[in-house]
């Protein structure tokens, strides 16, 4: 690696060398003027008429040194040369900068190194008639196309197509409802959302994240969801449940409804299939969703019919029957407990259906 | 006689609603508006990917129902041999005029 030689004594009498590597070593020289010639002599390589001379400035260009140029050296701390066996050079530019370059290519590393630019950033090439072409990392450029390479940085940015409205991220995880609020769309309207990125599509919830790394734009589109699907008109919906709630619900495929009876309110989803080992395959299960809802917790759940075990052996804490619309329903006793606590703003209706699944599979887990 | 049924039907004829349609719309998204009565598909690569019509009630809503495997809810198109469409299940708005209505072969009969 370049080690800095600039303490007051050396000052001059080194300079920095590297091929196209740019994997700099200090090289010791006798005279703070030398030509392009005395440096190919100092750093030792021959037949020099074979070699190119170039010198990396300051402010970034990267300019030949011909054999018999001059660089005068005073005042200059480490003057850093590129030395490489070339017959021609290859010009481009970098961030602006005029560079020459000694090969017919440069790698993502070298552009970087010479360029100064940070790992957040990605690299371009300008073009003329298609968008701009992003430089891979561990790839390179090949400079000796017709014309001068223009290459620039800029921070990464992915795209994303919502309902034809183009937003931009500097980051490659993208929650849903944000993307909605950005391209101006209402997330609380309700939508059926579907993304569609090159591999497929797949509908998407409001609060799920999107991924858009892989290539191509992606896009979300949109569908007011305003029309029922008259397969399930008896679903009854007395009472709201949360956004999340009732796009997760309905994502899952589930035939749900809330009703209010007596004094309480009920959320009952449908056929609920089971996990082998009960006496029927599917089941209603209900859960009382209290009126302080979401600050409050859900607990419990309870079935219709009531289930047994297809072995007869008993299933604890589910002997209390409960009547809902008339109908006994099964009472599971299954609480949160220390260990899962409801967690108010994170816990809703979807998390507490991974609790009665998991119970559900407990009871019948070999 | 003969003559008389035939005007008869000729009147019906004219105060009964035409079947409605199918038109294609190359995409994965449905125009703004729709300009007929037809029911319009959008369809991109072969695959169906919703399908809308304005609202029959007259309302002048622009609805719109999904027709793709991979979403909730959906409906499936079916198009007989002369071209007229059918949706299934039923188109059930939630909110609004609240139409309630089955298209069976380019026809609407109201739930």
């Amino acid at each position: 690696m370049s080690t800095d030689v600039t303490t007051e004594e050396s000052r001059g009498l080194f300079i920095e060398v590297a091929g196209t590597d740019l994997v700099f070593r200090p090289v010791s020289i006798a005279d703070r003027s030398p030509t392009g010639r005395q440096i190919l002599g100092y750093c030792d390589v021959a037949p020099r008429e074979e070699y190119i001379v170039l010198q990396w400035l300051s402010e970034g260009d990267v300019e030949e040194v011909r054999s018999d140029e001059t660089v005068n050296l005073d005042g200059q701390t480490a003057a850093k040369f590129i030395v490489s066996k070339a017959d021609r050079l290859y010009r481009f530019f970098l961030n602006d900068r005029s560079l020459s370059w000694p090969d017919r290519s440069i790698s993502e590393a070298a552009l970087r190194i010479l360029g100064k630019i940070p790992s957040a950033e990605l690299l371009y090439v300008r073009r003329e008639v298609e968008s701009d072409r992003p430089i891979e990392v561990g790839s390179s450029l090949p400079l000796a196309d017709l014309g001068v390479e223009s290459v620039y940085s800029r921070l990464a940015q992915w795209d994303l197509n919502v309902q034809g409205v183009t937003v931009k991220f500097d980051r490659p995880d993208v929650l849903v409802r944000d993307a909605l609020v950005k391209a101006g769309f209402n997330p609380e309207q309700g939508w059926i959302i579907v993304l569609k990125t090159r591999d497929g599509k797949r509908q998407v919830t409001i609060d799920e994240m999107v991924d858009l790394r892989s290539p191509g734009i992606e896009k979300l589109r949109l569908t007011p969801r305003e029309i029922n699907n008259g397969e399930v008109p008896q679903s009854r919906r007395q009472f709201r449940l949360l956004p999340v709630d009732e796009e997760g619900l309905t994502a899952r495929g589930l035939r749900w409804e809330t009703f209010v009876d007596g004094a309480r309110r009920w959320l009952v989803l449908h056929a609920m299939e089971l996990p082998p080992g009960y006496a029927v395959a599917s089941t209603s299960i209900a859960i009382e969703i209290p009126s302080s809802y979401p600050t409050a917790e859900l607990d419990m759940f309870y079935c219709y019919p009531q289930l047994s075990r297809q072995d007869g052996m008993t299933i604890p804490q589910t002997q209390v029957t409960e009547a809902i619309e008339g109908r006994g329903f099964q009472r599971w006793s299954r609480h949160r407990g220390a260990i899962a606590p409801w967690r108010p703003g994170l816990d809703n209706v979807i998390t507490h259906l991974a609790l009665v699944e998991a119970a559900l599979l407990r009871e019948v887990e070999v | 006689m003969k003559l008389f049924q035939k005007l008869i039907s000729w009147v019906r004829g004219l105060f009964a609603e035409r079947p409605r349609g199918v038109e294609f719309i190359e995409g994965d998204e449905l125009p703004v508006h729709f300009a007929t009565r037809n029911l319009y598909v959008a369809r991109e690569d072969g695959e169906l990917w919703s399908a809308g019509l304005n609202c029959p009630c007259g309302c002048g809503r622009r609805l719109e129902v999904m027709l793709l495997d991979e979403v909730k809810p959906r409906w499936d198109l079916s198009i007989d041999n002369s071209g007229l469409p059918s949706l299934h299940p039923s188109v059930w708005i939630a909110d609004g005029c609240r139409s309630h209505f089955w298209l069976r072969h380019g026809e609407i009969h109201w739930c």
